[in-house]
């Protein structure tokens, strides 16, 4: 090994850590090679700015007097958790508005009192001895709040399929809407910004690494919901079309609604946009050629949406090099391609990392354990003859 | 041909159906692409007519003897550029290309291209693409 957390971390803090962004070493790698350039660089960032389903926020309220203990509990008419202690919640990102449907959910919740904007609670109890409040209505800032955490089971996919649709009709899904006979392909990554896409085996990334979450210093809480690690056979770059995932966990009250948005997908539903930010050490030479992987040496594989089975079938392998010029080709035309995550945001925030990196002020948490590699992703028990 | 107009109908106009008499008397289809009307209020309704361009100039002419003030509309697709994080789920659905990612990333709307199918309108994740009826 080259270089240690701890030799790194005491190069940042001495100010003379060189920090490079992930597009950057990949210039820099064509152009020197990875031998020539180990030494030229200790540290790289990786960013996405995608739509993540699987995310939300735990949120403590403080006690009325008399207290309450909130059985059903709204925020913006967006119910949320009733199931914790007497004023704790939980606000999932994906949960609509029982007045405005999938405009408004839980994402927006989020936003909104990440912006600063008061949110109205209503809450209501059946009333006990120890509570015997029965209702609540009060409007509250973030400010006001006691904690608010943002904790999302499952981010940072290492990679993702892209989409397209072979059926006689246009359909919204979760990538975006698909136009029929595949005249579209949908994809969502940050390529060769995205973290795990390119430290595949992820040596520098565990519970306890030290993220950019939506503007805080957050941390990697542990595996992600769905963490897949099965590796297929003969895929360059070592991840296949899903792989690892994280959860995330970041104090919403040093966060900043520019990087954390409330998104509605059309036809599907509310979801969350959110920013990540990692700075990986450049531990060798081997990772260095990871994190060195450039867009085309990245692959996916496009999918047919039409098939409201869960095992779709695969029409393509492609590389993001690919899919970012805009057109590929498929079943022997030329069709159009578009992401759904922001390559603008995730440059911005990568290079936010990069700055608080080369300030000292973002230094690199080793991680406190590592993921089990072996970790399989199972369907539902009985899934496919379920009624 | 098509032509798209602006309907303002004066208070004492609001009563009188006028509109359903393009179809009948003038050979005119029209969509109603907007419409805001209470009876006995002031209103406006914006419309696409359909029809040969002779039908057209006269079912016009028969809307502003009625007293209805009648302009062409410039229905145009209205961006926050503020609000967009160039994420491109819009750039799924713009068969003509006005809406691209360009090589740095950003998400530009080209309006000259844009021929306001309004595919983008109800994509857009934040919400961020609406339609201008104004005339």
């Amino acid at each position: 090994m080259l270089r240690t957390f701890d030799e790194v971390n005491e190069k940042i803090r001495a100010g003379r850590a060189v920090v490079m962004t992930a597009e950057e070493v990949v210039k820099l790698v064509q152009e020197e090679g990875v031998k020539a350039a180990l030494p030229k660089v200790d540290v790289v960032t990786c960013a996405t700015f995608g739509a993540m389903c699987s995310s939300g926020a735990f949120v403590n309220f403080g006690h009325a007097d008399p207290p309450i203990r909130m059985g059903k509990i709204w925020l913006n008419d967006v119910e949320v958790y009733g199931g914790l202690a007497a004023v704790d919640t939980y606000v999932g990102a994906t949960q609509p508005s029982e007045k405005k449907g999938i405009a408004y959910g839980g994402a927006h919740v989020i936003e909104d009192l990440i912006a600063g904007k008061p949110v109205h609670l209503r809450a209501e109890s059946g009333g006990t001895d120890c509570y015997p409040r029965t209702e609540v209505e009060t409007d509250l800032t973030l400010d006001e709040l006691n904690q608010a955490y943002l904790y999302n089971p499952r981010n940072c996919y290492q990679n993702y399929s892209a989409a397209t649709n072979a059926s006689d009709k246009t359909i919204h899904t979760y990538m975006g809407t698909l136009l029929p006979g595949c005249a579209n392909v949908t994809y969502s990554t940050s390529g060769e910004l995205s973290p795990l896409l390119k430290d595949p085996n992820m040596r520098t990334i565990g519970m306890g690494t030290r993220i950019f979450l939506a503007g805080a210093q957050g941390y990697v809480a542990w595996e992600g919901t769905q963490f897949n690690r099965g590796h297929e056979e003969g895929y360059e770059g070592g991840v296949n079309d899903s792989g690892a995932t994280l959860a995330l966990i970041g104090d919403m009250k040093q966060m900043n609604a520019r990087y954390l948005r409330g998104a509605s997908m059309k036809g599907y539903g509310v979801t969350m946009y959110v920013g990540v930010g990692f700075a990986m050490p450049v531990l060798d030479e081997d990772l260095l050629h990871d994190l060195a992987r450039p867009n085309s040496q990245l692959y996916t594989c496009v999918y047919d949406y039409s098939s409201g089975s869960r095992k779709k079938p695969m029409l393509r392998r492609v590389s993001y090099a690919e899919l970012r010029s805009g057109k590929i080709e498929l079943n022997g035309r030329m069709v159009n391609t578009a992401p759904l995550s922001s390559l603008l945001f995730a440059r911005e925030i990568a290079a936010i990392v990069k700055e608080s990196v080369s300030r000292g002020e973002f230094l690199l948490q080793e991680p406190i354990a590592r993921f089990d590699p072996a970790t399989p992703f199972k369907p539902l028990k009985g899934g496919a003859v379920l009624k | 041909m098509k032509r798209k107009v602006k309907l303002i109908f004066p208070t004492d106009r609001t009563q009188k159906p006028v509109v359903a008499r393009l179809s009948r008397d003038f050979n005119v289809d029209f969509s109603i692409l907007n419409a805001q009307i209470t009876n006995g209020m002031h209103g406006d309704m914006s419309l696409e007519l359909i029809g040969n361009a002779g039908d057209i100039a006269r079912s016009i002419e028969f809307l502003r003897d009625e007293g209805l003030h009648v302009s062409d509309i410039s229905r145009h697709i209205v961006w926050d550029a503020q609000k967009c994080t160039a994420c491109g789920c819009c750039t799924a659905v713009c068969s003509t290309g006005a809406l691209s990612i360009n090589e740095n990333a950003e998400l530009t709307f080209d309006s000259e291209r844009c021929v306001v199918c309004e595919q983008c309108v109800g994509v857009c994740p934040l919400n961020t693409l609406s339609v201008n009826y104004e005339a």
